[in-house]
């Protein structure tokens, strides 16, 4: 631990913002991250927290700021690039391709990891035959961890709502990401699927020697799963620190307070 | 044998013994039907790829067949001699330069208009389709109104008569095309297709540039519509602008929806039945005196979107339609 801390962050966000008009979605808000993480970003609704995924994974430019990878600027990269050097995510209203089946959501996800080109597909050559193998096994052992083997010739949009959540995170997963951003992974579930999640997410870091960054509203997945935790509202980081801090830190208590129920 | 050589010698003997059969069977004017249909299959296949797997909506399918259609036309115009020197061979030379030619138009409408997200591609497609036609209208080199007529049609081959040689060529292409859109479809390019069209924004946070896979399908589906055109000069030895009007490239995508977005052998079944069904309706005509053929495709069409909006097929093949009908037997 103490070796890491001299080392860059994994990612590193530099007061960035993002403004829509006259709305601070995201108002210079500083981040690092290091690698292994397990961190949490909580916030009440509309504080900025999926805007700030979108800001890491490019889908918007920011209106100001830096983003740093492991000490390179990828402030300017497209989100098919982020993709590339291994930054990935899930999406808080699910977006799995609902005609495919569960085998085919995950093998597209591999994509980027295959180099053969349309000669190979063309006259299936031991390129094409060998690759296809490979990923397909990649994908059928992610889906057996996340136990949805049985399912890999069901359409996606068929699938519980759980196991849809789940399939989004295999997708992330296939490419053998550096960092993931999970959004709500845990929305719709019910108790005993979310505490399952909760494993699977220690595992897969663990395993992959994964980074994850979480948004998440049920507080007692956060302050459990997580060992770091940043507090957005209105667009500002208002607080960041280990779990025990944040339950006592008056900001994020009154942020809580002045929208809705208590954390 | 190994059915990499089985395979394809057992499709050349069934050209072989299918041409033998036609030859004899029928009449020159269905014969000619036939040779249009897998003409209109080979441009079907190419829009299925964009309309069918990518999920764009492409709306000028025969301008591209027409660029074919008058690059082959006009090489026949300016080198002439060059395809009866060189037998088959410089016809598939044409048709090749037909296809790139097709294909560099394709990159030039299909880039700008596939980069933005929304369906630009149907207005911009239609826009060219019309364009072309209105431009072709007005270039004396290439026959303004009239086009260009008396294309050197496929030659007789020894104790082979022109349908044969027809059929052969035709079926060639044909095949090629099927093949090519087959395993186009497999594989990591077939998902690329798909996942634009499931969901582009999911596609770009894994890492596919969605933009180049539209423009890679466009392309493709351009290349094949010009060797469909080139096929038709000189299969119907005249091409002029009106033929390739807004009608025919409404007729392509009637062909692709019909058979079902995705579906190969749905998009060559439904080729035969936009092709044959105005001839058979034609003779319908001088006893209700009007022409039923528009009365019947928007029918069909509207029918097929009320009970089977996938169309006949969805996105099934015959071969596998024909499997789990045989699973379901046992
Ligand atoms: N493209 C956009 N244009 C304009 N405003 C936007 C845009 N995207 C987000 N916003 C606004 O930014 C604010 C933050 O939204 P965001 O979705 O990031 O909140 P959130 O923290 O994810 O909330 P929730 O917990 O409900 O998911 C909201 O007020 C939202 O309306
Ligand atoms: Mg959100």
């Amino acid at each position: 631990m103490e070796s890491q801390k001299t080392m860059n962050p994994l990612l590193k966000a530099q007061a960035l913002s993002i403004h829509f008009g006259g709305l601070k979605a995201v108002d210079q808000v500083d981040l690092e991250i290091q690698k292994g993480d397990l961190f949490g970003l909580i916030g009440p609704n509309g504080a900025g927290k999926t805007t700030f995924f979108n800001l890491l994974t490019g889908v918007y430019k920011p209106t100001s700021g830096k983003l740093f990878l492991n000490g390179k600027d990828i402030t300017r990269y497209s989100t098919p690039k982020r993709s590339e050097i291994g930054i990935r995510r899930t999406f808080q209203n699910i977006r799995l391709f609902k005609e495919l089946t569960v085998l085919e959501n995950a093998l597209i996800a591999t994509d980027q990891t295959l180099s053969y080109n349309y000669f190979d597909s063309l006259f299936i050559t031991e390129k094409y035959l060998s690759q296809e193998k490979l990923a397909k096994e990649k994908a059928l052992e992610l889906l057996t961890l996340f136990k949805l083997e049985n399912f890999i010739n069901e359409k996606a949009v068929n699938l519980s709502y759980g196991s849809q959540r789940k399939l989004e995170i295999i997708r992330t997963l296939m490419s053998g990401p550096k960092l993931i951003l999970l959004d709500e992974p845990a929305a719709g579930m019910n108790h005993s699927e979310t505490q399952e999640l909760t494993k699977l997410i220690r595992q897969i870091r663990d395993q992959f020697q994964l980074t994850v960054l979480l948004i998440e509203h049920d507080m007692k997945l956060v302050m459990g799963v997580c060992e770091k935790i940043a507090v957005l509202d209105h667009g500002i980081k208002i607080a960041d620190g280990k779990p025990a801090e944040i339950r006592t830190n008056p900001k994020v208590i009154e942020a809580y307070l002045g929208t809705e129920a208590t954390p | 044998m190994n059915p990499k050589i089985r395979n394809p010698l057992l499709l050349v003997v069934g050209i072989v013994i299918v041409g033998v059969v036609l030859q004899f069977s029928i009449n020159a004017y269905i014969q000619i039907l036939i040779l249009q249909i897998m003409m209109y299959s080979i441009a079907a296949m190419g829009l299925n790829l964009v309309n069918g797997y990518t999920g764009q909506f492409s709306l000028g399918h025969a301008g591209f067949m027409a660029v074919g259609a008058y690059t082959s036309a006009y090489l026949s115009q300016i080198f002439p001699g060059f395809l009866e020197s060189t037998h088959l061979l410089g016809f598939f030379l044409f048709s090749i330069l037909s296809g790139c030619l097709a294909a560099v138009f394709g990159y030039a409408v299909g880039l700008p208009s596939l980069r933005l997200k929304g369906d630009y591609l149907a207005i911009v497609t239609l826009g060219f389709g019309e364009i072309l036609r209105v431009t072709l209208l007005n270039i004396d080199t290439l026959g303004a109104a009239r086009g260009i007529t008396g294309i050197v049609p496929y030659p007789e081959l020894g104790f082979l008569d022109r349908f044969w040689v027809s059929f052969v060529y035709i079926s060639i292409w044909f095949f090629i095309s099927l093949y090519a859109v087959w395993r186009l479809t497999r594989g990591r390019h077939g998902r690329q297709f798909l996942s634009v069209r499931e969901d582009e924004v999911a596609a770009l946070s894994l890492g596919l540039n969605t933009t180049h896979i539209k423009v890679k399908s466009f392309v493709i589906a351009s290349f094949l519509a010009g060797i469909a055109g080139s096929i038709y000069a000189h299969l119907i030895s005249i091409v002029s602008p009106s033929v390739f009007g807004f009608m025919m490239s409404v007729n392509i995508v009637v062909m692709v929806v019909l058979g079902g977005m995705g579906s190969f052998s749905g998009c060559i079944l439904a080729a035969a039945f936009v092709t044959v069904a105005p001839e058979l309706l034609r003779s319908l005509q001088s006893i209700t005196g009007f022409d039923l053929r528009m009365v019947l495709f928007s029918l069909s069409l509207i029918l097929i979107m009320i009970f089977r909006p996938q169309g006949l097929f969805g996105s099934k093949e015959i071969p596998d339609l024909w499997r789990s009908w045989k699973a379901k037997k046992l």
